[in-house]
This record gives C-alpha cells, structure tokens and sequence, in this order.
C-alpha cells in the first residue's frame, strides 16, 4: 500500500545572537516547522514538513522575512509522490 | 527502537542539517555512560558460575549493579572472565525475575490444578507448614524432603542440611551435586577416606603431562584451560593427552586424542596400571609404604528401580562398595588381562594411541596431572573409574606433589565449599561425618546441643531416589532450592515430574526465575540471588572465598538462607520430634526449631556492630544478630582440628579466598605430603590420613558394559552436556541476550555420514527418540563438536528441548550418581 | 583468494552519473542536493550501505543491479528471513535484495534456495556449494575490544563459524600480563569465509568487534613480483632451487 506523500526539508537558519528566542518562537509558529536545536550563537537547526511540495518551498522562502533571521539555508530536501520528479523517473 | 518512514526522513533531515551547520546534537549515549564512574562502589565476589571461581570485582552504584570486572590481583584469574563472567552484572535483572511468592490457587484457596497467584510470604509458610506437619504427623520424617545445592552458599547449606537431619530428623535431603561430584566424593572416600583433591591450580603450571579423562575444559572451566594452554606454549616438552567418546574443542590441544567407545575408559586406565607393572614403572617404594590393594564387589546393578531385570539379578547392589583385601601380586593378575590388544579391542581406540598415553604415566621424570568432570563421574561405574586412575597415579606415586596429581573439577561454584565440605548429601554431615556412624552422629548432635538419636542413623533418599519416592508418594512435602531438577534429572517425564505432579506431594520451588522446575511447583518462593545476599563459596581447589551482600533483592524476594531460618520458626519442637526424645532434653519443651537450631547461643552469637559499615546484610537485620557468621563458625568448628580446618570469618572477608585446611593462619597446597600438609606425620614421607593407617587403597576393578547400548532400533549413543555460553540449565545465562544470542537453541551434534544415512542435512530439524521420550531440534554436522559414527552429543540448556526426556536415569551404585552420557537413541527427519 | 570467481564482491566504483541521476529521482530531490553542496554525501549513500550483503553468489555491483528486477522471490525462498528487499527509507538497497549480518544472518543453505529461485541470474547459478559464497568477509576489526585479545575466554564468533576451523581459527597466544593464562585470538581466513555473517550476529559485544565487509574493501593484493617461499617450497613438494646445499656449521654452529 502506498502511503502518504512525505515533503520534508531541513535547513540552517542564522538569526541574530540577541534575538534568537524571539526567532525560536516565530518559526514554532509556522505549521508545519519543527526546531530541532537553537544554539547560543544564533544557529537554528529546522525541519519543514507538508503534504505538498510547494508550500514547503514557500514556507521556506518566507522564513527569511522573520525579524531577526541573517540567512536561511536549506540543506536537505526530501519528496515523494509524482510532482516530485516531473518526469525525471529512470524506470 | 523502530522509526517510522516518517521518522527516519526527519531524523536524516536533521542530521544533515546539523552537519552542514557544525552543530553537536545532545551528548552521546558513550559519553553519558562513563559519567559518575567515580561513585561506584567495588568489591570482591566469587564468579555465580563454575566450580573454577574466579574472582569478581563487583561495581554498585545507587544499589544496583552497574558493572563487574575480573578481579586483576585474584591467583585464579588474574582479572580474566569467560563469556559468562562476562556478564555477570545482568544475571540478576531478567525481566521476569520472581518477586513474590506463588501458590496455585482456585477460588481463593490452594488447589494443586490451580493458577499461580501471589500471596504473601506469611500465606506462602502457612501452608507449607500446614503440608510438612500432616506429611510428618501421617508418615514420619521419611515423607519430607529437600533437595538443594552445589550452588548454596556454605552457611545457606548448613542451615538446610540442620534444619533437615536435626529439626525434621529426615536424612531425605541431597544436593544437585548429586548429578555433578558424587562419584568423585565417592572415589575419593573410598580410595584416600577423605573428600576433596589433594593438590590445586598451581599444579596447572608445572605438570608435565596433562590426560584429560572426560572433560571438555576448553568450554567447561574456560580460565584453567587457558592456564594449562599456557603451559603447554611455554614448555615444549609438556604433553596433553584427551580421552573422550567425541572429539571437542580441548581436543585442538591435544598431542594424543583418543575416542573411546562409552564405558571403555575403564579398560583403558586398566591397561595403563597393566602396563606401568609390566614395565617395571611402579614405584615400588611408595606402594610398599603409602597403599593398600583391594578387590571390590562387581555385581553391583546400574542404580535402577529393583524391579528392572538388571537389578533383579545383581546380588552385590545392596553393598555395592564392598571390598577385601589382596596383595600386589593378585592386583597384577587382575589387570595383566587388560592388554593392550584387549584395551584396543574394548575401546576402539589405536593400540598406538594407548601405549603413548601409558608412557606418559610410566615416565618417571614426567610428572603428570590427571583431569576430569562429568564423563568420568556421569558413569554407571563412576566411582569405579574415580578409583582406577587414583591407581595409575598411585602405582607410580605421582601424587601430591607440584604438577603431580588427580584433580576432578567441580561443575558448580561450590559442589565442594557447600554440598561437600558441609555435607548436604543424604548420607553426609559436616568435615566427611556420615549419619551412619554412630560416632559421627554423636559429634554432630554435641555440636549441635541435641539430645543423643536425634539424627537417624539411615541415609535419606538420594536424588534420584528422591524423584522415584515422590512418584511413589513416599516422600510428600518437598522444597527444592536453588536448583532446576526437572530440566536436569534423567528420565524426566517418567521419573520426575509425575513425581512433582502426583496429588499427594506439595512441592515447593524456590527461585530467582520462573524454571522448568518452578513451574512444576505448587508454592514458588522468589528468592535472592548471588550478591543479592552475604555469602561463601568453596571452588574446586578447596578456596573457600566470601562476599559481602552488594544489593539488595527485587521486590519480596528473599535469601535461601532467610526462607529456611524463618520455616524452622513455624514448628514447635512437640511437632517434629518424638516425646521420647524432647525427654531428653526437657529444656527444649515448648520451643521452636528455630530456638533449638538458630537461636541456640551459637548461631545468635555474634551482634549486628560485626557486621562491615556501609554494607547490608538483610537476613542478619531481620534476625537481629550476624547469621551468617554465627553459622560460618558453628559450622567450622566440625573440621578445626580435624583435617578440615577453615580459617575464621572476618579473614575470609579479607582475602581472596583460602585452600583449606588453613592450619596457623597458613592455607595448605599440597595435602597428605610432608612438609606441604600440617597433617602429615614427620618422617612419614607421605600419609593418606583419612585412612586409618595412613594407606591409600588400591583397587582391582573390571570393565562392564553400560546399562543401555545401541542396538538395532534404537541405534545411536546419546552423549549430553553444556557449552562455553550457557550454564547448566540456562536459567541465568539464557536471560542474558548476548549468551542467548550465541547459543540460542539445543542443537544435535551428528556426525555427517550419521545424518546423510537419515536423509538429514545441517541445519535440518531432526527427532531425537530415546525408550522413554523425544525432542525435535535441528541437526549441526559442522560444529564445535565432531562425535565419531554412531554418537551423538546434545547440550542440554535448552528448556524449550529437553533432552532428559531422553535420559536414563541409570546411576553408579557406589555414589547414586547418574549417568547422562550413555543411553541409546534414534533420530529422523522431524 | 583461491576463488577468483569473486561472487558477491561489492564493487562501489562505477555507478555512472546518468545511472545515479535516474535512481535517485525517487528519492532525495537532487536539485536541491546541488545547492548546497551535499552531492558527495548523497552519493556515498547512495552506493551498497556498508552493513548491507547482498544473497549469496551476487553479481558484482553494477552487474548486480543491471540484472536484478527486484521480483523478491529469493526473499521468498529464504527459509531463515534473512533476505528482505530494500524500502523507499534505505537508499542505495532500494527493491534490492540483501541482509544485515547482525540482525539475521545467512544459514548458509546446502541447496541454497535463494540462487535457485532468481529468474535472472543476478545471483549467479554457478555457485552450487555454498561453502564457495563469498557474499563478505568477517574482519576482526577492533581489537581493542574483542574479549579474545583481552585474554577472556570467549571465542564465540569461532564457535558460531558454519566453516570453522577453515574460515576462522584459533591462535594460541600467552598473555604476558598474566603470566599463567593463554589468548584464544580468532584468525578470519578469506579463501573459507563466505561472509554469512554468523560470527557478527553473534559477537557479544554492545557493538561486534567482528564485521562482514565488502571483500575489495578490505582484502589486500600482494604484488606478483614477490612470492612466499615456504608457500612455493611446498605447491613443489621441494626445494625450488634444489641444488643449494647447507654447509654444515662443525662444532661452533647450530644444525640447520
């Protein structure tokens, strides 16, 4: 049985030292974001998670206007179900 | 831990993550582990298992074990463990450790049918006092039994063995040594007149010559075999010689192997005392001052119900150890028969193979370290064959010293501190006392503060008597402690558990796991195990090494020692013991066997503040005084001064153990040798003291044939015994998952032609059929143990297969010791 | 190695680019992957994981995967469980099948159904004794841990071996910290390992000492421009040069 389609993303968010609670609180307020790990000096490790593949790349093109956040980098993605691929299946 | 897909994409997720941003995620679990090292608490402790007792570091922290270590300054094992010591710190954290006590119930109240169900310890002694008083007040002393253990410790022992033959005034209690060491006490009396082996470990170091008669001490004592294997590196001139009916992993060692057909080792170590005489290899001298030759009795029977046709006939089984004497001249005629040829002939081993092995023994400038467990004493002529190598090394007079001797290894951790030294056999009292002689009984009952005739002269059931009285409802309140016996006696489905299940008898189990045995029990008491509790083993070089209690036990779990103090409160004197008796010693009227045995101004002697700060020792809070070493020094009083002297009890607390007898303080290596044993007369050169003038005897003894032999349909022998991983039974070592994981079910070592004539291949399930039962486990052409055509080996931990369903329950006559190597067996495709 | 069949050798090189791309589109969005810079990781992933063996008699690699059409019949044929085929979540074994040494090993089969039942020859039907498998081979490779080399009595990985004395034996050693006891240290000989994984499962360790890897990860190749004289000296039964002499040395010198 095929299961749910799962779009995951993490990424590396750099805020700024002073204000990383407040960053913290903002990004738990997304649906569908998860920190993970927000150390001292301004690093945030999130997961982006939603059942379609764009809101995941919107979700994480907005985390940018969060007040306080450096940078956003994303750093592993991970889809499945057909809008993933677009066509670019092997078998 | 099982992550979902969902999980485990996330998990990556953030691990990526993590990496590309130089992130440490929380500490690792290495890290947390190693922290707060500091606190932990070590001390000293025997290993729970063998008879070879290494010595334990025990680590504790917060009340639980959280680590244990090979101690690295301990003689024995200088820091070294086997696999299972290994794992010593998990034995007593299974998860279905027993922690209260079950009776088996319907409705409400006791029902032999019944459930178990939990009742308190008060429940749990109420009806087992309510069964022991209607079995003592129906039949007598003679219908309550126990049956206990090598694996006790000595003070534990020593209660049960007081509270049986002075309380109960029933002999009817035995050890699982039984199964294990009874043909080496039994050849040890009857050659020396006293127990146990004259030398000890050192001599693994320095023999020459090493003949292993029965015994896998590769697997079996793991620590002495990689001492002998050193030996053996470091000297090229050293020999190892292995006799066995299939080839194992001591083998490997071997510079002569020789496979013999079962029973056959009899004719061997004949021929090797025939050969010693007829190369003029007897050391003359010695013979002429130090032995004495004997002819023993050989209609003896094989130990079976007296209605089995071989029983029938056999007119000797009723004295079975008797003997007259005879000279050198009549023993060299005796054994001039067992020629090479005929030796050949009878075992199937090379004539090569058994000459090489007689010149290591005849050599004089060798000297030479017999060794042996199970396949020697497991014997229907057991005590026979104990006896015919003490010839060997006494014809030569190859005993005693540095590297020369006979040395039989303990299978449990103290067949000799506890089931021999205390004597819990049904025949045995404290330092080789037996109930027999009237003498014997008199020392006891003085030590004791009995009144004279309160130990009856007769011996009890013996084991595997036991298990036929219980079947036949003669014995009827029974306790069995510290012990497995229905995954480990013969016969089990026809001798032995119909026995535990007969509506007459209420059987009491106690046990830290729910066993094969326990859960053939009525009343199951959950029972504290190992450092769980203060106690004393004995190994098989005579050291005797204590422990303090480290933890406490889970639950309502409760020492052995505890069960048995506290059952002897539940009976007043007037109960158990005739008014003829309480006559003489009216004193006693009114008191309790627990004030007679253990509150007696011996036992109660020693207060509280003995007792080491920091540590608890839950049995002596409860009784208010320190037991165990009240016990320890009642009990050591029977051999101080008797060639069985033990040191005192706060020494043994700090030392790593004592070989007895410890006379001035100073352990003994070498017994019945000048200048190495205290005992010995000056000038005497040698004196075997446990004889009455100081001569060992020697005996001539024939070759038999077994009680069961292949034959046409039931064409293969069945050999049993353990493995490297697991400890008897299993009931410890199988809850550890590491050691389950090696070896997690029994297996049939086969020889692969065996298996091919059966259309069965490795790894196939096979039936393994005896006359008396069947178990079905797969087939292992290519393992550790490679027995010849026509033999088959099976190792019986396995409580899922037990293959003494297959056993017989034939015994040596002499010492009631079973035979678990030899019967005849069928296998098919399953 | 004696067998230069080389079955079920892992071979991690040569996955091409192209092979790699269409793959992988079920999985991780590579595009992404780009951006950051993770291709190296991803591909290492991507390849045969470490810890997984494939069935006995395995195609090299690349052969193996060209050949495989994941039709899980020598799952089915496993009487033991120990084949499964790679889910969506394990990339790199993905519809492919294999084991894992420490979860359950290969029984190593005598009529080694798992072989019989590939319609496609992704396991080779030349391997008929299984004694010739080399699906990996075991590596002793912590000794720092291995009870063995501490001197305790374990041995358990020799004993477990379905081809023990041949693919492990037992070095006797002294063990110069005590003085009086011997090391029982388990030697992996490759020309009888047939990398069942036996000895991994059932290492006592929290973590087994005792590893099935890839063969050509960790098997050295002596250069052809040396030879072992002994080993040369008895393939001849003689002396390779047998007209040499020792001079025998008179009364200062030892016998040769």
């Amino acid at each position: 049985m095929e299961s749910d389609p799962i779009h995951m993303a993490s990424a590396v968010i750099l805020a700024r030292q002073d204000q990383v609670q407040g960053v913290k609180q903002s990004l738990n307020d997304i649906e569908g974001v998860e920190v993970h790990n927000a150390g001292d000096d301004g690093r945030i490790i999130i997961t982006v998670e939603s059942p379609r593949y764009r809101e995941v790349a919107d979700i994480l093109m907005s985390m940018r206007d969060i007040k306080g956040v450096l940078s956003a980098e994303l750093v592993y993605q991970y889809s499945d179900g057909d809008k993933a691929s677009d066509g670019d299946k092997a078998h | 831990m099982k992550l979902t897909r969902r999980e485990y994409i996330k998990s990556n997720a953030i691990a990526a993550a993590a990496a590309a941003a130089g992130i440490t995620l929380p500490t690792t679990k290495a890290l947390a582990e190693t922290q707060g090292d500091e606190s932990i608490r070590w001390d000293k402790a025997p290993c729970r298992f063998c008879g070879t007792g290494c010595s334990i570091l025990v680590g504790t922290q917060k009340g639980r074990i959280v680590a244990t270590q090979g101690d690295p300054d301990a003689p024995v094992n200088k820091g070294l463990n086997c696999i299972k010591g290994y794992f010593l710190s998990k034995i007593p954290y299974g998860r279905d450790r027993l922690t209260q006590p079950l009776l088996r119930k319907s409705n409400g109240v006791y029902d032999k049918e019944g459930e178990f169900t939990p009742v308190s310890w008060d429940e749990a002694f109420d009806i087992m006092a309510e069964k022991w008083k209607e079995a003592l007040r129906k039949k007598g002393p003679t219908s309550v039994g126990m049956f206990g253990s090598g694996q006790w410790t000595v003070w534990e022992g020593y209660a049960a063995s007081k509270l049986y033959k002075a309380g109960f005034r029933s002999n009817n209690i035995d050890p699982n040594a039984r199964h294990c060491m009874a043909s080496a006490v039994a050849g040890f009396i009857r050659t020396f007149g006293i127990d146990e082996p004259m030398g000890c470990y050192d001599d693994l170091d320095q023999s020459d010559t090493f003949v292993l008669w029965g015994s896998n001490m590769a697997e079996m004592h793991p620590i002495l075999w990689s001492r002998l294997t050193n030996r053996r590196l470091s000297a090229k001139h050293v020999r190892v010689a292995v006799l066995s009916t299939y080839s194992h992993r001591s083998c490997d060692l071997a510079d002569n192997e020789l496979i013999f057909k079962p029973q056959s080792d009899l004719a061997i170590a004949n021929y090797i005392a025939n050969y010693i005489i007829q190369n003029g290899a007897v050391n003359e001298e010695f013979v002429a001052k130090h032995t004495n030759f004997r002819k023993g009795v050989t209609d003896i029977g094989y130990g079976l119900r007296p209605e089995h046709p071989k029983e029938k006939g056999a007119k000797d089984a009723g004295n079975a150890k008797a003997s007259s004497p005879i000279d050198f001249e009549e023993f060299k005629a005796f054994v001039s028969d067992y020629t090479v040829e005929k030796a050949s002939q009878i075992s199937g081993v090379p004539e090569r193979n058994l000459e090489e092995l007689a010149k290591l023994y005849a050599d004089p400038n060798r000297t030479v370290m017999s060794l042996w467990t199970m396949g020697m004493n497991q014997h229907t002529r057991g005590t026979w064959v104990n006896n015919l190598v003490y010839n060997i090394h006494l014809l030569t007079g190859k005993i005693s010293m540095p590297g020369n001797g006979p040395f039989s290894l303990t299978g449990q951790p103290s067949a000799c501190g506890t089931a021999r030294e205390v004597g819990t056999f049904a025949h045995r009292l404290p330092a080789d006392l037996v109930v027999m002689k009237k003498p014997h009984r008199d020392i006891a009952e003085k030590r004791w503060q009995l009144p004279e005739g309160t130990i009856p002269a007769k011996p009890g059931y013996h084991a595997v008597l036991q298990n036929r009285m219980l079947k036949d409802g003669k014995l009827n309140a029974y306790w069995v402690m510290c012990n497995n016996n229905v995954q480990a006696s013969a016969n089990m489905l026809e001798e032995t558990l119909p026995g535990y299940r007969n509506p007459e008898n209420f059987i009491v189990v106690s046990d830290p796991y729910p066993t094969v045995t326990a859960q053939a029990a009525d009343l199951v008491l959950p029972t504290a195990m190992w450092v769980e509790k203060e106690g004393a083993y004995g190994n098989a070089e005579r050291r005797t090494q204590f422990w303090r209690q480290q933890i406490s036990p889970p639950g309502g779990a409760r020492s052995d020692l505890w069960q048995l103090v506290e059952f002897a409160k539940r009976f007043k004197v007037e109960e158990v013991w005739t008014p003829e008796l309480i006559e003489k010693m009216p004193e006693y009227k009114g008191k309790t066997l627990y004030d007679i045995l253990f509150a007696n101004g011996e036992v109660n002697k020693f207060p509280l503040s003995e007792i080491q700060e920091g540590y608890e020792n839950e049995e002596a809070q409860h009784f208010g005084y320190y037991i165990q070493k009240g016990l320890f020094e009642e009990y050591a009083g029977f051999g101080r001064g008797h060639k069985h002297d033990l040191g005192d009890f706060d020494t043994y607390h700090k030392v790593r153990g004592m070989r007895w007898p410890v006379v001035d303080g100073k352990e003994t290596l070498w017994r019945f040798k000048e200048g190495s044993d205290p005992y010995v007369k000056k000038g005497a050169g040698f004196e075997f003291y446990g004889k009455p003038d100081g001569r060992a005897w020697i005996f001539a003894l024939p070759y038999q044939p077994p009680a069961e032999e292949p034959d046409f349909e039931y064409d293969l022998w069945l050999c049993t015994g353990r493995v490297l991983e697991h400890w008897h039974s299993g009931s410890m070592t199988q809850r550890v998952p590491e050691l389950h994981r090696a070896f997690p079910d029994t297996v049939i070592y086969m020889h692969p032609d065996d298996a091919k004539k059966r259309g069965l291949r490795r790894g196939m399930n096979a039936k393994i059929t005896s006359r008396r039962g069947e178990i079905t486990t797969r087939i292992e052409t290519k393992g550790r143990n490679r027995p010849p055509r026509g033999l088959v080996f099976v190792p019986w931990f396995d409580a899922r297969r037990l293959i003494n369903k297959l056993t017989l329950d034939a015994t040596c006559p002499i010492s009631k010791e079973t035979d678990f190597k030899k019967c005849a067996v069928k296998i098919s495709k399953a | 190695m004696s067998n230069k069949e080389k079955k079920g050798g892992q071979q991690q090189e040569g996955i091409t680019r192209r092979v790699f791309l269409g793959e992988t589109a079920r999985g991780a969005s590579v595009a992404t992957l780009v951006g950051v810079g993770l291709w190296a990781k991803a591909e290492t992933a991507h390849t045969l994981p470490l810890r997984h063996i494939r069935p006995p008699g395995a195609l090299v690699e690349q052969d193996f995967l060209a050949k495989c059409v994941r039709c899980g019949l020598c799952v089915r044929s496993c009487p033991y469980d120990t084949l499964r085929l790679g889910k969506v979540e394990e990339p790199g074994v993905v519809g492919t099948p294999f084991f894992k040494a420490r979860e359950i090993p290969c029984e190593m089969c005598e009529d080694i159904p798992c072989v019989v039942a590939c319609p496609t020859g992704a396991l080779d039907k030349g391997l008929k004794n299984i004694e010739k498998a080399q699906m990996g081979l075991a590596v002793l490779a912590d000794q720092e841990t291995c009870l063995n080399f501490l001197g305790l009595r374990c041995e358990v990985c020799y004993r477990v071996c379905p081809v023990m004395d041949k693919a492990i034996t037992l070095e006797r050693l002294q063990n110069k910290r005590t003085g009086r006891h011997a090391m029982f240290i388990p030697v992996v000989h490759s020309d009888h390992c047939t990398g069942c994984g036996k000895c991994e499962r059932a290492c006592v360790l929290t973590e087994a000492a005792i590893n099935i890897l890839p063969i050509d990860l960790v098997k050295g190749k002596m250069g052809k421009h040396y030879r072992l004289g002994w080993v040369e000296k008895e393939k001849k039964g003689g002396p390779l040069a047998p007209n040499i002499i020792n001079k025998p040395l008179g009364q200062w010198g030892l016998d040769p």
